[in-house]
């Protein structure tokens, strides 16, 4: 639901920057993001179709890498699973280490 | 120079790749960062609650309000769609209270918080609460300032809620089970709900309380005033 406005903010991000770096139209931005993130991919995608026209970022190809979760134990670093909470090795409990992240990573002006 | 036949135009395309690795919420978390630094400076502790709409969070902060507001200067910052219903119901039960109506939004930001804070009179405020808009979802990702984040779930939502629901117990400090009074008339599984809880995120605090009854109020609220700094 929230994915019209996570696109606003980067649309405002994409604006600033071609504007800092005096391009004139954006021909790419790159996104990570996080299986956990709590954005959907299609939502998202949608947002960036239905807001983008009329922008700087009109004619951009959107790319977006998501990032799978990953566990990993504290204590001993053996990777976790979500479906364990306890490393078997040590009995420390998994943290997550990736899985939330919500980036803008790059983007191709000219 | 031409780049593919050598000739003197220059047709060469000049696209540009610019590394950002910015967080796309930057701008909300610098301006999150900046109500967390104005409360600190006034010694003032801040909450965010966030629940399924329904779960009791305005009937919850009335009964806080009534039965500690003498003791702590509390004001809320209440958010909603549409209707300032929550925050007349609120004052009536004594509290400072400022209303968001969001309109489109399905959940608060760190700018309409700023924006709100600085219409309520927070001289003497101890305690600043801010009742997200009821959704479990979309709130969890927006930092607004809170010191600590508070998840609800009611009885009548059942006990898989945190299971359902998994970023909002992870990305919260403590969860309350809001009307453990209803319990004798519904199959509600306390102790099934604990344990989805506590697999989903290990040492969660968790209060079963109720709005009506006043059931485990104290409790929670001795838990509280432990997280503050000390004056």
């Amino acid at each position: 639901m929230h994915e019209m406005s996570i696109m606003q903010n980067i649309l405002d991000i994409v604006a600033e920057t071609t504007a800092r770096e005096q391009g004139t139209r954006v021909t790419r931005i790159d996104l990570a993001i996080g299986e956990r993130a709590g954005v959907m991919i299609d939502a998202l995608t949608f947002a960036f179709e239905a807001m983008s026209p009329r922008t700087i970022a009109a004619e951009a190809e959107l790319i977006i890498s998501e990032i799978p979760l990953r566990y990993q134990c504290p204590t001993c670093a053996r990777p976790g699973t979500e479906q364990l909470s306890q490393c078997p090795a040590c009995a420390s409990f998994y943290e997550m280490v990736q899985g939330r992240e919500l980036q803008i990573t790059a983007i191709e002006i000219e | 120079m031409c780049d593919s036949c050598g000739c003197p135009a220059d047709n060469s395309t000049s696209a540009r790749r610019i590394d950002l690795a910015q967080d796309i919420l930057s701008r909300n978390n610098d301006i999150a960062g900046h109500n967390r630094r104005h409360l600190r400076d006034r010694a003032i502790f801040c909450l965010n609650i966030i629940s399924a709409p329904g779960s009791g969070k305005t009937s919850f902060l009335e009964r806080l309000g009534r039965d500690y507001g003498r003791e702590t200067a509390m004001a809320v910052i209440v958010g909603d769609q549409q209707t300032d219903n929550d925050q007349r119901r609120l004052q009536e039960a004594g509290l400072a209270a400022v209303q968001i109506n969001t309109g489109a939004a399905c959940h608060l930001d760190a700018d309409m918080v700023h924006r709100a804070m600085h219409k309520l009179d927070l001289a003497s405020c101890k305690l600043l609460i801010i009742e997200n808009i009821g959704n479990m979802v979309c709130p969890t990702a927006y930092d607004l300032g809170e010191e600590l984040r508070i998840a609800v779930i009611s009885t009548p939502e059942g006990e898989d809620k945190p299971a359902k629901y998994p970023d909002l117990i992870l990305s919260s400090d403590v969860l309350l089970i809001n009307k453990v009074d209803l319990l004798p008339y519904l199959t509600f599984d306390l102790q099934e709900c604990c344990r989805q809880v506590e697999e989903i995120k290990p040492g969660l605090p968790v209060f079963a309380v109720s709005a009506t009854s006043g059931e485990g109020m104290a409790a929670f609220w001795q838990w509280l005033k432990e997280r503050w700094p000390a004056e």
